[in-house]
């Protein structure tokens, strides 16, 4: 136990150290942290970060809910391989993968050649090195976080109970309004938030895909130290990055403490 | 009217028969308990009926309306599932609104349903609580609430007292059949349990491996049961193989000769004898034409009776039973001790084997 806090806690400790310590000032200093919100650009690259990890998990949402429904219904054969397709992401370089993407989203790649030999489109769309290519690189990858969750607590639901809201006389919508969805809450909670924390921290995808013309906050703090060496001020990003993360996961489980609470399971 | 009728009912999956043509009629305000051992096809038949299950071959009619096509949500039919499936996410209240705001009523008649509908089942003063904070036979309740209040043209149970304790199971038996009565509502009850089926329907339906064994009053499958598998499962526990030797002789396989009672049967039947009418050193002989010596083998005591298994000469066994001496019955019998097994020719039923 002392040896894991030591472990998981020193390397916290020695990143605060840094981060109130900034190059040439000679005492303790929130500079660093005063520069996360004043320096005019950081803030911005915040917020579009946290807009990014919105729009994956959004989309990891559209995609992976029913994916997860199916998986529910399916029998244990496209089971497998629906949960083998979503998992392979995970197992694959994150190099390849996303050169793969690039060989698919670019200027002559599949996607854009097939639409225009079928006549749909006259220029290349923009796929690549922007919001867009990004979110389909980190969807990809993270889809699994979400539908994992979501897929268990989807298992979990007693089909009786769906049964008996539709000898009630819900039609097969309501039922999935009214009681599949909500008794599917937590596992949606958890998947998005940790779909939402992942992308976050992203780092390698945004920089195949984006280019240049998608920042995310880890790219910054790449920057600061591979290139300005301010070891400090990346420190100080880190905690801030850090702190909110932690924000994000105490709101998610207080909204699941407080459905279990509602479900009388507390 | 609500005469339930189910018309050459048949279920396959793949390879097996689950429902093996099953016809039934089901009156206006009848209660009818299909009956089996686990795999026999009553839960899949009323799943049929509640449409949850597709048939694979055969109709349902309800008050003359074809449902067989039809989703579980356009048949009005309240079910009550052996887990209750109450919706864990809503309160009491909710849990029996819900099929009510389902036809769009008034918030005002609503409530007042679900008033009435709690009331019926003792619970009004538990409606904000959730149903996990409920004890299971409150879970029951709420569930049957929640069924009724819809007021379906027939309710269907799927085994209902199956995860209740000995007592509260009694106690749920009579509210089931009281309620029942008081709204005259057709109802199929399903149960593995032949007391519960007894005591509870109009009409028993005894099912076995998908097809209908008999149907009858409780009475009639009691007294008498039209196979050995019915026997049996109705509690015969002395069932012994034979042939008819003349009217009212009836030879045993291991050659004792016995009277029984007249019946249009032949070739290989078993005398069906219940372990209470098995007298041991009985003294009125006049009434006991059936006398043969035997040894108390071993004694179970159960309380208010005391079963005693005995061996005839031949090898063959029987299990008779005393009241015990807890209720007034006689001194109990030691295991090795000689005694006389009798009983009168009435008592026993010939049924094919």
């Amino acid at each position: 136990m002392a040896l894991y806090a030591l472990v998981f806690f020193m390397p916290l400790g020695v990143l605060v150290g840094e981060s109130v310590h900034p190059s040439g000032a000679p005492r303790l200093s929130l500079a660093n942290y005063a520069a996360f919100f004043n320096d005019g650009v950081t803030f911005s690259i915040f917020t579009r970060t946290v807009r990014l990890a919105f729009f994956v998990t959004l989309t990891c949402l559209v995609f992976g809910y029913p994916l997860a429904l199916f998986m529910r219904r399916a029998g244990p054969v496209l089971r497998l391989v629906a949960l083998t397709i979503v998992v392979s992401p995970l197992l694959t370089s994150v190099i390849v993968r996303n050169v793969a993407w690039l060989l698919v989203l670019g200027r002559e790649g599949m996607v854009n050649t097939l639409l225009r030999q079928a006549g749909l489109i006259d220029a290349p769309l923009p796929l690549l090195y922007n919001t867009f290519g990004v979110v389909v690189g980190v969807t990809h990858v993270y889809l699994a976080f979400l539908v994992l969750p979501v897929f268990s607590a989807l298992l979990a639901i007693d089909t009786s109970v769906e049964q008996a809201a539709s000898s009630l006389g819900a039609s097969r919508f309501t039922v999935f309004r009214k009681v599949t969805v909500p008794l599917s809450l937590p596992g949606v909670i958890a998947g998005s938030t940790l779909v939402f924390v992942l992308t976050m921290g992203v780092y390698l995808t945004p920089v195949i895909m984006g280019g240049s013309f998608v920042t995310t906050l880890p790219m910054v703090m790449t920057d600061l130290v591979r290139t300005q060496f301010d070891w400090s001020r990346a420190a100080a990003f880190a905690i801030v990055l850090l702190a909110f993360i932690a924000m994000v996961m105490v709101a998610s489980s207080r909204a699941e403490r407080r459905i279990e609470r509602m479900r009388g399971e507390l | 009217m609500s005469d339930v009728i189910l018309q050459s009912i048949v279920k396959r999956y793949d390879a097996t028969t689950a429902v093996d043509n099953v016809s039934l009629t089901i009156r206006q305000g009848e209660l009818v308990a299909l009956l089996g051992p686990s795999g026999c096809g009553k839960t899949t038949t009323l799943r049929m009926v509640g449409g949850f299950i597709p048939v694979t071959e055969g109709r349902i009619l309800v008050g003359g309306r074809d449902l067989t096509a039809l989703p579980p949500n356009k048949r009005n039919m309240g079910f009550g599932f052996q887990n209750y499936a109450l919706f864990p996410h809503m309160s009491v209240g909710e849990n029996v609104a819900f099929g009510l705001q389902m036809r769009k009523l008034p918030k005002a008649d609503i409530a007042a349903k679900v008033k009435t509908a709690l009331d019926r089942v003792k619970l009004s003063h538990l409606a904000d609580r959730l149903p996990k904070q409920l004890s299971g036979g409150q879970q029951q309740r709420v569930a049957l609430a929640r069924a009724l209040v819809i007021e379906p043209d027939v309710l269907l149970l799927d085994e209902p007292l199956s995860n209740l304790d000995a007592q509260l199971r009694n106690e749920m038996k009579l509210e089931i059949r009281n309620i029942q009565q008081q709204l005259g509502i057709t109802t199929i009850f399903v149960t593995h349990d032949q007391d519960e089926a007894l005591s509870v329907a109009d009409r028993v339906v005894l099912m076995r491996a998908g097809r209908i064994e008999q149907m009858g009053a409780p009475d009639d499958l009691f007294e008498r049961p039209a196979s050995h598998f019915v026997a049996e499962f109705m509690g015969v526990t002395n069932l012994l193989a034979g042939t008819l030797e003349s009217v009212g002789r009836f030879r045993l396989k291991s050659g004792e000769v016995v009277a029984v009672p007249v019946a249009g049967l032949s070739g290989d039947l078993a005398l069906a004898l219940r372990p209470e009418r098995v007298i041991l050193d009985g003294t009125d002989e006049a009434l006991l034409a059936n006398t043969l010596s035997a040894e108390v083998e071993f004694a179970t005591y159960r309380g208010l009776v005391i079963d005693y298994r005995v061996r005839l000469p031949s090898g063959v066994t029987l299990i008779a039973r005393r009241p015990s001496p807890a209720v007034g019955g006689p001194a109990p019998l030691s295991p090795g001790r000689a005694v006389r097994v009798s009983w009168q020719p009435e008592a026993g039923t010939l049924v094919p084997v």
